[in-house]
């Protein structure tokens, strides 16, 4: 009677691991049946290589949601961007161009702005396209107080008019001056889809949008896949050679390096770049695969708690700090010849409030002069404590050789390392001496930084200069760029004096692009967009 | 009668890193087809090795320098791995020292006794369970039990089943190596009844290897006594028990409490017995013995026949002397 | 009757743990600085919004109801909801998690065919070539780090070789490296606990006995000794097992192997309590399951656990 059992078990045994044995076969998925479908595809695409109509790109990050509002990384947002369009698009130096909005008309008051669309705009489904949809998309916007779009975006536009067909009406609370950056970053569904599928239309990926692309599927963790839009509105202006789209999410980089010198991917487009020593894995292809060295406005800066009490309220420490060190040298070594010194202030040769003339005599290199202002200052030896995230590229090796510079000149610099969560909850807490991170400056426009980090003060700083404050206010409401350069170069006088924040340099960001692949495009503020991939025989060595 | 088993001159060692033990030193004993011989001799005198030897199943350690072992005439040692296999469990079958450790913890009690029916009596399993069945019985164990784990029984129900696998083949010759020795007096006595009646049911010959000497007197028709690899006394039981000519085995069955004499110390040999790793000259019992003399101490002494029914290796008997 | 008492036992044992798993969890990922509110927002978001987003996710309540509405939703079968995927934890966790077990059956089935086989002739033949050449096996897979071999695998077979596809999530060809990654190291202790265990098996009286019946060298060793020295192996694989069911963060994030390891990774990195607690506790859970089924392996091989 026992035995039986016991053999009843281990047959009933044997047999769970023969059915799991058969899930290598296959790919076997619990909950979701799209995933299935991905596996098998997946397979057809990484045979078929540039051989074949489909074309695969690698990017660092991965998408988490489909929701077109609510995307806080590049990759989603260049995803989105291939299947639904925005009014306007911009080469990120502050030019505008028509996409679905022929022109545009911006009230003398910055309080309205007006878009007439194209005639003959119809989304993948057949949809006509107008302006009942971009007031759908908009209301759905302003109506989602939570959505990253709107809380970055649109904290300012009050409503969406249809004025007729072929014409949106939007106004403001007050100007915006980043208002035509920020439409084209937001991306419009076809109404009537959403009023039959509301928010299932990204929870069950369906995205029914105007794009040159339709999106199949996207697998959480493994890629994203669109195939060509054949009945695109604007066809006669882009019909890519490619019939299959896959963004692939690797976010390990010598893996992703490797996946493309085995020909499973043709361009591998990192948020962050490649590092510098990983370049010379590409050693060797030189006739395949493009090495694109783009100058991108991401700058390491650092931030000063210039509270009461603490060493660094003592402005000519913090003078003496951003003299210790070798700006160049620094950058130079660790990153490249493509680097970008600042010469004082938040002030970049592509941002706006650049004074080509700037040069604040803090910002050179100059232990003597540094050191001399250390010791009148009466510092007392007391350990500085340096906290750098651990996602700030090069941040260690930087951390750790600006500390050596400024032992040299006597501060007592600590260097802390610390995760993404934890840097973010010290600095929130202004529990720092000084940290270092890094930031971006999309479409030149530093209203975001020097509103947000030095005015409103998020990370509890203390540092107050009520002209300062004063200017950037202004300079929030101004639409006419000229002036607004002006209001900047002066903040920027501002800062390379008081030093509240000190900037280092702007890196050039790395990319592997196969030859023959064209139309992606590389911002200098480091954005990229997918949506006119093409392949050009010619260009192939 | 030709003999069942002949053991010629054995030597086998033991070979370690450290050191190399003499475990027999040319270790001579027959047998004839339905005798019982007891072995006698102390632990490390070589008794279990030379029943892994008549089976050609020394350990890894283990080397055979020269002598053969003869079973109907054919050496053993020279015996192909088939031959062997056929022989062991069938021809000849050994019954093992320790219950505790000779059962395999992981298979049924059934298993074990029916691997050999089913190996070497080429049974089919349905039959092989009934004939352990039966086998059970015989040596007093309900045969329900047969599906039950060697865990579940005591050492000395374990032993029986060892004794139930030996016999199942109905073997010529069996060799029980110290089956008692683990186990509790009243046990042995009734595991010694049962080896008495199988003897005698199916006329097997047993060579039963023990250091207690009762057993050898209810058992055996004649014992052998070993010290140092080697048989240093033969007879038959009343022989060797009435006479015990070797200082050996005089100190052995002096060293038997006697229940009519009043004692205050029982005789005992003095020195250590012999290591293995480090015998000594001549003869090897000569640093013990109270009769040594000066050729003791440098020749072996080779055996000398007392009368048809006893010999012994002993310079004292040279020239045919008694006492 | 022993066995279903046994295996009752076990199962009662197994809820047990998991309760306090499932505290544990939630107060770890908890006590981690860092708050996932602002983790959410861009960097430079205001103190309102971050106070905001926090409403929103139910982290302004206090830690006792947040746990108890938690297992509440828990015992109706809601694990929660992942803070950053904005999906139901249980959609985000499966689809991923198919992933993550046809890897370690892979890697389980590599082990087995390689590493048992290879240790049991190193056990039965010691000191000969073969067992040399298994103890260098095993001495290489224990050593190499696994992101080394990971590495290493997808520069020899998919860059120079061009036999397999490098990265990425598919069938058997994608299956292989990472499998091989993992299947290596595991191989190389399976082959020395199976070496050890043999050679202990084989040194004991009831193999000798088991001999001595004349049973021949092949069963001894295949069925007779086998089974005994499989009972380390058992309990050694199949937790090792349990312990890849987590996932393999490092093999899943080199290969891009999407798995629950990187996801319960990222996870913890981004403060998203929701889904790393439930992660956890349906890890534990599958990993008690597998724990559960070991030790009903262990009692069918060795009776005496049963017994005893």
């Amino acid at each position: 009677m026992k035995k039986r059992i016991r053999q009843l078990i281990c047959s009933v045994l044997v047999l769970m691991l023969v059915l799991s044995c058969a899930g290598c076969g296959g790919n076997d998925s619990a909950a979701d049946t799209t995933a299935a479908a991905g596996g098998t595809q997946a397979e057809e695409a990484a045979q078929a290589g540039s051989d074949d109509k489909i074309i695969n790109v690698a990017t660092s990050e991965s998408i988490v949601k489909c929701d077109p509002h609510d995307q806080q990384g590049w990759p989603g947002r260049a995803g989105v961007a291939m299947v639904m369009e925005p009014l306007i698009t911009t080469d990120h130096e502050g030019n505008f161009f028509p996409l679905l909005a022929e022109s545009w008309d911006i009230a003398e008051d910055g309080l309205e702005i007006t878009f007439h669309l194209y005639d003959g705009i119809y989304a993948s489904n057949g949809e006509v396209f107008n302006a009942d949809d971009v007031v759908a998309t908009y209301n759905r916007i302003l109506s989602d107080n939570t959505l990253n779009t709107t809380v970055n975006y649109w904290s300012r536009l009050d409503t969406v008019e249809k004025v007729d067909d072929l014409t949106v009406a939007f106004h403001f609370t007050e100007p915006e001056a980043c208002a035509m950056d920020y439409f084209t970053a937001t991306f419009c569904f076809p109404d009537e889809a959403y009023a039959e599928y509301g928010d299932r239309l990204w929870l069950d990926q369906i995205m029914i949008g105007t794009g040159p692309w339709v999106w199949d599927e996207w697998v959480d963790g493994q890629y994203l896949h669109l195939t060509k839009n054949q009945d695109y509105w604007k066809k006669d202006e882009y019909d890519p050679y490619y019939e299959e789209f896959y963004m692939r999410f690797l976010t390990e980089e010598s893996s992703a390096i490797a996946a493309q010198l085995a020909g499973d991917i043709d361009a591998y487009i990192s948020v962050g770049g490649i590092s510098k020593d990983s370049v010379g894995l590409y050693e060797g292809t030189e006739d395949t695969t493009e090495i694109i060295e783009m100058k991108t406005s991401l700058f390491h800066f650092i931030g000063f708690q210039c509270e009461e009490g603490r060493v660094f309220h003592d402005m000519n420490l913090r003078r003496a700090f951003s003299m210790a060190f070798d700006r160049e040298a620094i950058g130079t070594s660790l990153i490249g010849d493509n680097i970008e010194v600042s010469k004082g202030g938040l002030s970049f040769s592509f941002t706006l409030g650049y004074d080509e003339n700037m040069d604040s005599p803090y910002y050179h290199y100059n232990p003597e002069e540094a050191a001399r202002l250390v010791e009148e200052s009466g510092y007392d030896g007391s350990e500085i404590n340096f906290l750098i995230g651990s996602n700030v590229p090069y941040g260690e090796n930087i951390g750790l050789l600006i500390a050596e510079y400024c032992q040299a000149i006597g501060l007592n610099v600590n260097t802390e390392i610390a995760e993404i969560a934890s840097f973010q909850d010290r600095r929130k807490a202004g529990d720092y001496d000084c940290y270092l991170t890094t930031d971006g400056v999309n479409y030149g426009e530093i209203y975001n930084y020097m509103k947000t980090r030095l005015v409103s003060d998020i990370h509890q700083s203390h540092y107050v200069n009520d002209t300062f404050t004063q200017l950037v206010e202004e300079s929030g409401h101004t639409l006419d760029i000229e002036m607004r350069d002006e209001l900047y170069r002066q903040c920027n006088e501002i800062l390379a004096e008081d030093v509240p924040h000190i900037n280092l340099f702007c890196s050039p960001k790395i990319y592997a692009i196969n030859y023959g692949v064209t139309g992606i495009q590389l911002f200098p503020d480091g954005d990229f967009n997918f949506s006119r991939i093409d392949y050009d025989a010619s260009a192939v060595k | 009668m030709e003999n069942l088993l002949e053991i010629k001159n054995l030597r086998v060692v033991y070979k370690t890193e450290r050191a190399t033990g003499q475990a027999l030193n040319g270790m001579s004993i027959t047998l004839k087809p339905g005798e019982s011989l007891g072995l006698v001799g102390e632990a490390g005198a070589g008794k279990t090795t030379t029943a892994l030897s008549i089976l050609n199943l020394l350990p890894r350690a283990g080397h055979i320098l020269e002598g053969e072992v003869l079973f109907h005439g054919k050496n053993v040692l020279k015996m192909s791995k088939k031959e062997l296999q056929n022989m062991r469990g069938h021809q000849i079958s050994m019954i093992f020292q320790n219950p505790l450790t000779s059962l395999n913890p992981v298979f049924t009690v059934g298993e074990q006794i029916e691997m050999v029916l089913r190996h070497h009596l080429h049974m089919k399993p349905k039959q092989a369970e009934e004939r352990a069945k039966e086998l059970l019985e015989s040596v007093g164990i309900p045969a329900y039990r047969l599906h039950e784990y060697p865990v579940q029984f005591s050492g000395g129900m374990r032993q029986r089943v060892g004794i139930a696998a030996g016999i199942a083949c109905n073997p010529e010759l069996l060799i029980a190596d110290e089956p008692t020795t683990a186990l509790d007096v009243t046990i042995q006595a009734q595991i010694l009844e049962l080896m008495k009646l199988l003897q005698e049911q199916h006329k097997t010959s047993l060579l039963m290897i023990t250091h207690n000497l009762g057993i050898i007197s209810e058992l055996c028709e004649n014992v052998a006594v070993m010290y140092a690899g080697r048989v240093i006394e033969y007879g038959s039981v009343e022989e060797v028990f009435a006479h015990p000519s070797h200082p050996y085995t005089r100190g052995l069955l002096g060293a038997l409490p006697d229940m009519e004499k009043n004692q205050e110390r029982l005789t005992s040999i003095p020195g250590t017995v012999a290591d293995a790793q480090n015998l000594p000259e001549g003869c090897r019992f000569h640093p013990r013995c109270e009769h040594c003399m000066e050729q003791c101490r440098s020749k072996q002494p080779y055996p000398i026949a007392l009368n048809h029914r006893h010999m012994v290796e002993c310079f004292m008997y040279e020239g045919g002397d008694g006492q | 009757m022993y066995f279903l008492r046994f295996v009752g036992k076990r199962i009662l044992q197994t809820v047990i743990v998991l309760f306090f798993v499932s505290v544990i969890a939630f107060a770890l990922i908890r006590i981690a600085p860092g708050n996932p509110a602002t983790l959410l927002l861009p960097d430079n978001a205001t103190e309102e919004q971050i106070q905001e987003k926090e409403a929103e996710l139910g982290l302004d309540k206090p830690v006792v109801i947040q746990y108890l509405n938690y297992m509440g939703g828990v015992l109706r079968g809601d694990l929660g909801t992942s803070y950053n995927y904005q999906q139901p934890v249980t959609k985000v966790f499966f689809s991923r998690f198919p992933n993550t077990l046809r890897l370690t059956v892979a890697m389980m089935l590599i082990c087995l065919a390689c590493g048992i086989p290879l240790g049991i002739i190193a056990g039965i033949k010691q000191g000969t070539v073969i067992d040399f050449v298994a103890m260098i096996f095993a001495l290489l897979g224990q050593s190499m780090s696994n992101v080394w071999l990971a590495v290493l695998n997808i520069y020899i077979f998919a860059v120079w070789l061009g036999w397999l596809p490098s990265v990425g999530v598919g069938g058997m060809e994608y299956l292989i490296l990472p499998a091989l990654t993992l299947g290596y190291p595991l191989s190389a202790t399976t082959c020395r606990l199976g070496r050890s265990g043999m050679i202990d098996v084989l040194r004991e009286d009831y193999i000798t006995c088991t001999k001595a019946k004349g049973i021949p060298d092949y069963l001894v060793y295949c069925k007779y000794a086998f089974k005994n020295a499989l009972i380390p192996i058992v309990t050694v694989v199949g937790s090792q097992f349990g312990l890849f069911l987590g996932g393999s963060v490092v093999v899943e994030t080199i290969f891009s192997w999407s798995g629950i390891g990187q996801l319960l990774n990222q996870a913890i990195g981004n403060r998203d309590y929701e889904l790393v607690q439930s992660s956890l506790l349906l890890i534990a859970c599958m990993c008690a399951v597998v724990y559960l089924l070991i030790d009903i392996i262990n009692a069918l091989i060795d009776p005496r656990i049963t017994l005893d």
